[in-house]
């Protein structure tokens, strides 16, 4: 530690931020990508039609083939809406959850190519590929350390308001440190938001005493207390399911406008079946806390649920304001802009460490430049890589969603390795090169694949068209990045 | 409407700058003037707030505005940039003299001026 408040905020600035900087950046870009989630779920599987859905037929249909395809204790559907064009089916197998995209007409997920498309990003963003709890607790480790690393940098760069529109290229250190404060500032109330409610998520984790104290270990009352719905537990009969498109269409016509966001199935087929549907989200930024429950059997509803404790609402709407259901499509944008500034952020962090030190042949020199290149570079390269395997690979392929993510996994440490065997600033301007052309490239893909892209915009299929933009844009700021590169980053 | 709002507030807040009211004016103004602009700046983006909270629906709408600020400040600093480098391209080629600068010019009232040494 250094002498005087602020030496201090700025040494636990400094340090904090590179011990967890290319962990938060991983974050930040899965965090990123997730605010389109259902778009890209909709992307990755361009063989579901995007036309109006009906939620009562989609979730008969889902039912249907779960029925007769998924022998689980339960079933969980995100059911297909105007955003999502399939729903999303999970349920438990003895190797862990099981994730089918069904198609909203019949049901089947036929003909429909296996990828985890938006949830793999989204799960990324918080579980980072890891085992129970591990993965949310290392995720909940570095939002902590990304709020202390928000607080320490208000204090520690003092001129932030006085230089707020000061960026001076082809300066080196000088030029980094605007570019970091620029962005870090400029989207500052939203770095705030979403680290301290991305903490607020998944506090339990770390300090589960209050509920244990509370509830004495009893992890199904808890539950049942945070998200209420009717529970009970399987009566040992068979006993077939009553059809489910009344009760879809009782749950539409009681939610009003809000549509259908969830269906579960609890113990299917058996006498003790439960049946919960869930509301979509209802204005304000909370997400819904409406459901209603039915005898899986007779089809009568059991009870309703309409969230009014006030704890839980202001959990709902930190966890609304995280999550950005609310948000329609410009705020969606907004968002995403955010999550863009919020990774640049983190990134010019992690080369203005680099920049400020001129001992380029030191190890932690070298560490640090190499790990900066493998994931500031890497990961956009491995994101890009996934999305062009989802068109590449062919369409029934087994096992399909694992090799995406081993495309992703697998290209991301090819990179790595790529970086330390090249001298630092060549290695950097080839992987940025890379990906560039790798972002152009699911561009072409797409349209060569899918015929997405032309027909896309004659269409005005606003997922084609965005997301094609978007790589398009990513593939000239990283070519750009790549042709400016000269001598090391510094 | 508040996009717009949001913009002028930064130009403003921008041209108040001591730095970037050099690019703005060619020269440094006057401290007042540049008080004023700041000030104006302020009173702007308070005016886009006013405008959010007496419209419907003030949560989503909030959020929203808070991600206009962000988009606001980008263009003004993508702006001043760009500002910033042509006036550069410019001067080498020396079309432009390079601006005047006070002496001691202080970015606020509240701040000492620079490079004026006191000796006892």
């Amino acid at each position: 530690m250094r002498p005087g408040f602020r030496q201090s905020m700025t040494w636990l600035h400094n340090w904090a931020g590179l011990v967890v900087g290319w962990l938060l950046l991983a974050i930040a870009v899965g965090g990123t990508l997730s605010v389109f989630r259902q778009e890209l779920d909709a992307w990755t599987h361009p063989e579901l039609a995007r036309s109006a859905v009906d939620q009562a037929e989609a979730g008969a249909a889902a039912v249907q083939w779960l029925s007769t395809h998924a022998k689980a204790a339960a079933w969980y559907i995100d059911l297909a809406d105007a955003r999502s064009p399939g729903s999303l089916a999970f349920w438990m197998t003895d190797h862990g959850y099981e994730q089918q995209m069904l198609s909203p007409v019949t049901g089947a997920p036929d003909g429909i190519r296996q990828s985890l498309g938006g949830e793999f990003f989204y799960r990324f963003h918080f579980e980072l590929q890891l085992p129970y709890p591990w993965g949310r607790l290392t995720a909940l480790i570095a939002a902590e350390m990304m709020l202390t690393v928000l607080l320490t940098g208000i204090v520690a760069h003092r001129r932030i308001f006085k230089d707020f529109f000061t960026l001076r290229t082809a300066k080196g250190q000088r030029s980094w440190l605007d570019g970091h404060v620029a962005v870090s500032v400029f989207a500052l109330p939203f770095h705030l938001m979403i680290a301290f409610t991305g903490i607020i998520t998944l506090v339990t984790l770390f300090m589960p005493w209050g509920a244990a104290a509370a509830y004495k270990g009893d992890q199904a009352r808890l539950f049942a207390d945070f998200y209420p719905a009717i529970q009970r537990p399987a009566a040992g009969k068979p006993a077939p399911l009553a059809p489910i498109e009344p009760m879809l269409r009782t749950a539409l016509h009681r939610f009003g406008g809000a549509g259908i966001s969830t269906l579960n199935v609890i113990n299917p087929g058996d006498a003790g079946q439960v049946v919960t549907v869930s509301a979509g989200d209802a204005p304000g930024i909370a997400t819904a806390g409406r459901s209603l429950s039915f005898d899986g059997t007779t089809g009568r509803i059991l009870g309703e649920h309409v969230e009014a404790r006030p704890a839980k609402r202001l959990f709902d709407t930190l966890y609304g304001l995280h999550m950005g259901r609310f948000a329609g499509l410009a705020s969606r944008w907004l968002y995403f802009l955010s999550g863009i500034l919020l990774s640049a952020a983190i990134a010019t962090g992690l080369l203005l460490w680099t920049a400020k030190r001129r001992r380029p042949h030191g190890f932690g020199y070298r560490l640090v430049d190499r790990l900066n290149m493998g994931v500031i570079a890497g990961l956009p390269s491995a994101c890009a890589g996934f999305l062009l395997a989802n068109r590449l690979l062919p369409a029934d392929l087994p096992a399909r969603s694992t090799v995406e993510l081993r495309c992703f996994f697998l290209g991301w440490a090819a990179l790595l390795i790529f970086g330390c065997l090249r001298r630092s600033e060549k290695a950097w301007r080839e992987l940025l090169g890379l990906t560039a052309l790798l972002c152009g490239a699911v561009v072409v893909a797409d349209a060569a694949t899918t015929r997405a892209l032309p027909g896309g915009i004659a269409a005005g299929d606003g997922i084609a068209i965005g997301t094609d933009a978007v790589l398009l844009a990513f593939a000239a700021a990283f070519a750009f990045a790549s042709s400016r590169i000269r001598g090391n980053m510094a | 409407m508040i996009l717009t709002l949001v913009i002028a507030g930064f130009a403003l807040l921008g041209a108040g700058t001591y730095r970037q009211s050099e690019l703005v004016f060619g020269h440094v103004p006057r401290l007042r003037m540049r008080l004023g602009l700041l000030y104006g700046g302020y009173a702007v983006l308070a005016l886009s707030l006013i405008l959010v909270i007496a419209g419907p629906d003030v949560p989503r709408q909030l959020v929203q505005w808070f991600g206009l600020l962000s988009v606001g400040a980008l263009v003004m600093l993508i702006g001043f940039w760009l500002r910033s480098a042509y006036q550069a391209r410019a001067e080498s080629a020396g079309r432009v003299r390079t601006p005047r600068r006070p002496e001691a010019a202080p970015a606020y009232a509240s701040e000492k001026p620079k490079g004026v040494l006191v000796r006892r």
